[in-house]
């Protein structure tokens, strides 16, 4: 009932808001002054080939038509041809897209896990040199840029401690698993590759743990606060008073109404996840989506920038609808609400 | 007009001031409570100061230029050089200090044109709430919001063309959305409160009422924001740079010097940690600034 | 005589603040014994609610017992292990808060917060009795449609109701000795009555004692048998409820009495000159001498101690 027409209501939002992006990135790529053609492709190639270009993407169009022709064939998932590789867009997206949702998705679940986890062992341990210890932490990981870590892990890693590997997704001498759903370390497990599943996620930990550090001391900063102040309330003093034991008001009933705030700014950290990827990816030599945006920025590729901030825009909104469900679980203020406005 | 109630109109407008002087006095005293904060606010100040006066600090003021230097490329820190010099012998420390002031520019430049923006969208927004006005903002804040925000400035300075300019354009249009949401919340909950609603009941304008009544009330946390922003734009200016996007050669910029210095470690590894050291530093400083005023402000309000 | 239930000694305790600690309870006694319903009145903010919080070792993290004994049943609630406490709380003891509102978790409905207090006392218990449990002690306070009720969240509920709620946890089972901080006060006049005489006959059915925290001289007048008046800290006069409001002794327990509005009139009530003290830093002997009528240096040199004057009527003041 109230969930569901919450979802709904949620998905359609959604929709708006991603067609406005489109509207977006559409004026940003095609209005922009000057020709992206010939600023893509130099000056030294010659005209005719300039000309067919633009006639392809309906560049001498009006713009109106110009936008209904780029949206329509941007649903059907046909993004045009890249100005640098000359291939389909969409075909370097499938390719390189796996990469990049390999890598944040396991530095999402870390950045939540042990953002959490830290949090509540800050708050529970209050004033102890371990509260102290993470706060500390928490503090250097909010004030740090993402390519801080990555340079320092490259460093350390790179040339002291060669524990774990710090360029690509898999070692040199070893053989990829055959292309399932992309990523190295699900497609190794999908097919009994232990050796290639264990290597590829050494892989994983040093751009992983670059990528997160921002959004985990949030987390644990703001689980922290939130959890301190829960234990204050007068609903957990009651608890108490009517004899559950410290433990299961730790880990349940003062754990879950504190864990609300820090659900809620997941979808941001995300964000903040997906933008430092841009700059991960590049310095660990990560074969992702990312990396490839950015040399098509770099190179004004103006269909694969499209594209891209497109498939980000879509993820990114997915994750945010994601994040609201699952505040609507943890919260039944919110369900009250979503249940009270729509039918 | 008797001479009497002037007086007595000044005597208030003293009392006023007096209590106005005390409140400072005790916020201030509040702050100096909190050693942290302290340590927040001389870091601003030394760098802010550092920024602003590099002409006179910096030991070689001409190393922030395309200065070229051979003989002296690549010291260790120490002696002449405190933090070395890079590969074409310009001086390390001298190129921070002039990075400050790159940075902290750009921080004031982007928060300057996105806070007025967002707030007034804002505050209209969430007076409004509920209608039209308040969807169509919010719809269109959601838009902007709907993309990583490294990722939008990242593809607005690629359509421009890269440099200082356009890498400020483009963060200042990913940032206002930030203020719409957070003075959006605030106003939508303050338009309840009776101050507000005497001023509507006595037939005050609306600019008054989003400007007089309820705007003084989100001060305090637009004023936090903005300090706590100036560290974080500061980090995705130097991330822009880091890429090539923001700040071009040979324009000193930290973000810059930390790409190009990773290319030495780890022999010279001076050419990325002390830039390095010098963005956390400073963001550290806001951070920690932001925090104590945060506290403060808040207590006061209760 | 037996052994009383309840029996606190001297009871200290305080918060630290920013501004130092907060001395707020200054050697507290008083004795209860079973079955009996005691009154626990005084001024907002003289510690009514944190003499709860000692006595049931729930201060808030910046909360500190700093001396004294909480006797119950003759052992000392301060030594005891946070086992043995915990097996306490909800059992033996248990109490009721003042705001409705906040003392249920937000985030679990009626049905598992109680269910979790029967978990906690019964593990044995099957899910099937725990839930009749819950129900029956939904009834017992009168909530209408207890097994809908279960599956509600504390935001559907209006005041009284979760009043009524937090009088069915506190009642999950047989305590020996209810300490309730002024339930009611929170609600409407004519639920605060309902809630009170549903809550007296609980007790009474129960036959269990009870703390009663109230600034209601009324409430206290009608229901209690023995009345404990507080100021800043200390108790200052216990008697039995008759005696008290027939010859109050402390010039406190006067000018509270004083200060009650009557129906049948006789004018504006007076109010009590000066305020509740600074805790941290309370007036020195005698707290309540920067307000007292009779105070002259000479003969209030320090703390007064609480002094039987007769027909179990305690009093801390020099003029006895």
């Amino acid at each position: 009932m109230g969930m569901r027409s919450f979802i709904l209501q949620r998905l359609i939002q959604s929709v708006v808001v991603l067609l406005g992006l489109s509207l977006l990135i559409f004026v940003l790529v095609r209005v922009a002054p000057g020709d992206p053609v010939r600023a893509a492709l130099g000056p030294r190639v010659p005209q005719d080939v300039v000309d067919r270009m633009r006639a392809e993407m309906m560049l001498d169009e009006p713009y109106h038509i110009q936008y209904i022709h780029w949206i329509t064939r941007t649903l059907q998932g046909d993004f045009g041809n890249s100005l640098m590789t000359r291939r389909p867009v969409a075909e370097d997206i499938k390719q390189f897209l796996p990469a990049t949702m390999e890598l944040a998705l396991f530095a999402g679940v870390f950045m939540a896990a042990f953002g959490i986890l830290l949090g509540a062992a800050s708050a529970y341990r209050r004033n102890s040199w371990l509260d102290n210890a993470i706060r500390v932490l928490a503090y250097t990981g909010v004030v740090t840029p993402a390519f801080v870590f990555a340079v320092l892990f490259l460093l350390l890693f790179g040339y002291y401690w060669h524990v774990f590997p710090t360029a690509g997704r898999l070692a040199q001498d070893m053989v990829a698993p055959p292309t399932i759903t992309g990523m190295v370390t699900v497609d190794s497990l999908l097919t009994g590759n232990w050796r290639a599943f264990v290597d590829g996620l050494k892989h994983l930990v040093l751009p992983a743990v670059a990528l997160s550090m921002a959004g985990l001391s949030q987390q644990a900063r703001i689980t922290r606060a939130s959890l301190v102040d829960n234990l204050q309330k007068d609903f957990v003093l009651a608890h108490r008073t009517y004899g559950l034991s410290d433990r299961s008001i730790m880990l349940k009933y003062a754990l879950k109404p504190s864990l609300i705030p820090t659900v809620s700014i997941l979808g941001l950290d995300f964000a903040a996840l997906l933008s430092n990827a841009f700059l991960v990816e590049l310095i660990f030599n990560w074969p992702g989506l990312s990396r490839y945006g950015v040399n098509a920025i770099l190179q004004k590729d103006v269909n694969a920038v499209a594209a891209v901030v497109m498939v980000l825009g879509v993820t990114f909104v997915t994750v945010n609808i994601l994040v609201d469900i699952v505040v609507a679980w943890l919260d039944p203020r919110i369900r009250m609400r979503i249940a009270n406005q729509g039918g | 007009m008797s001479s009497s109630e002037t007086a007595a109109a000044h005597d208030a407008r003293a009392l006023w001031w007096a209590m106005k002087r005390d409140n400072w006095r005790r916020m201030w005293y509040r702050f100096t409570r909190n050693p942290l904060s302290v340590v927040g606010l001389v870091i601003v100040l030394v760098t802010g100061l550092a920024a602003i006066f590099a002409d006179y600090i910096a030991p070689y003021p001409e190393h922030a230029g395309a200065f070229v230097d051979f003989g002296n490329a690549m010291k260790p820190p120490g002696g002449q050089y405190l933090l070395g010099t890079d590969p074409v012998g310009r001086d390390v420390l001298s190129r921070i200090i002039y990075g400050y002031r790159f940075s902290f520019g750009m921080a004031i430049v982007v928060i300057a044109l996105a806070a007025p923006p967002g707030v007034i969208l804002g505050l209209v927004a969430g007076y409004y709430r509920g209608t039209r006005i308040d969807s169509i903002i919010m719809r269109i804040t959601d838009i902007f919001l709907a993309v990583p925000p490294l990722v939008l400035a990242m593809a607005i300075t690629a359509v421009l063309t890269a440099n200082v300019f356009n890498a400020m354009i483009a963060v200042t249009l990913m940032w206002w959305p930030w203020y719409t949401r957070l003075v959006y919340g605030l106003a939508s909950s303050l338009r309840n409160e009776f101050y507000v609603q005497a001023a509507e009941v006595m037939g005050a304008s609306k600019f008054h009422i989003l400007f007089r009544e309820i705007l003084p009330n989100c001060i305090s946390s637009i004023l936090t924001k903005m300090t706590l922003d100036m560290g974080f734009v500061i980090i995705i200016g130097s991330s822009l740079s880091f890429v090539g996007l923001g700040a071009q050669p040979p324009t000193p910029d930290l973000g810059t010097m930390v790409a190009d210095g990773a290319k030495y470690m780890p022999d010279q590894w001076w050419l990325t940690t002390f830039p390095a050291l010098a963005i956390v530093t400073v963001v550290l400083g806001f951070n920690l600034l932001g925090d104590g005023l945060r506290d403060v402000l808040t207590v006061e309000e209760q | 005589m037996s052994q009383p239930l309840l029996e606190v000694r001297d009871l200290s305790a305080g918060y630290r603040v920013y501004k130092g600690f907060l001395r707020v309870l200054d050697g507290v006694s008083l004795t209860v014994r079973r079955g009996e319903k005691i009154g626990l009145v005084g001024e907002s903010g003289c510690g009514k609610t944190t003499t709860m919080r000692a006595i049931l070792g729930v201060l808030p993290s910046n909360g500190r017992v700093t001396g004294g004994q909480v006797l119950f049943e003759g052992r000392d609630l301060r030594q005891a292990s946070p086992r043995e406490l915990q097996r306490l709380r909800g059992r033996k003891l248990t109490a009721i808060f003042q705001n409705p509102g906040a003392a249920l978790n937000p985030v679990f409905t009626v049905g598992q917060q109680l269910d979790a207090v029967l978990r906690a006392h019964h593990p044995g218990m099957p899910a099937r009795e725990r839930r009749q449990r819950a129900i029956e002690a939904l009834a017992s306070v009168r909530l209408p449609d207890p097994e809908r009720l279960l599956n509600n969240y504390p935001v559907q509920l209006s005041g009284g109701m979760k009043q009524r709620v937090c009088i069915a946890l506190a009642l999950l089972s047989d305590a020996d000795l209810i300490i309730a901080d002024e339930p009611g006060t929170a609600l409407d006049v004519t639920i605060e009555d309902q809630v009170m005489r549903l809550f007296m006959r609980l007790v009474e059915e129960r036959q269990s004692a009870t703390i009663f925290i109230t600034h209601s001289l009324g409430v206290v007048r009608q229901w209690m048998d023995r009345v404990y008046v507080m100021y800043a800290g200390s108790i200052v006069e216990a008697a039995p409820t008759q005696e008290l409001f027939r010859n109050p002794l402390h010039p406190y327990t006067q000018a509270l009495l004083k200060a009650v509005p009557k129906l049948t009139g006789g004018g504006i009530p007076k109010g009590i000159e000066g305020r509740v003290p600074d805790y941290a830093d309370p007036p020195a002997g005698c707290r309540f001498h920067p307000r007292c009528p009779f105070y002259s240096p000479d003969r209030c040199p320090a703390r007064p101690a609480l002094v039987d004057v007769g027909n179990d009527h305690l009093v801390a003041c020099y003029q006895y």
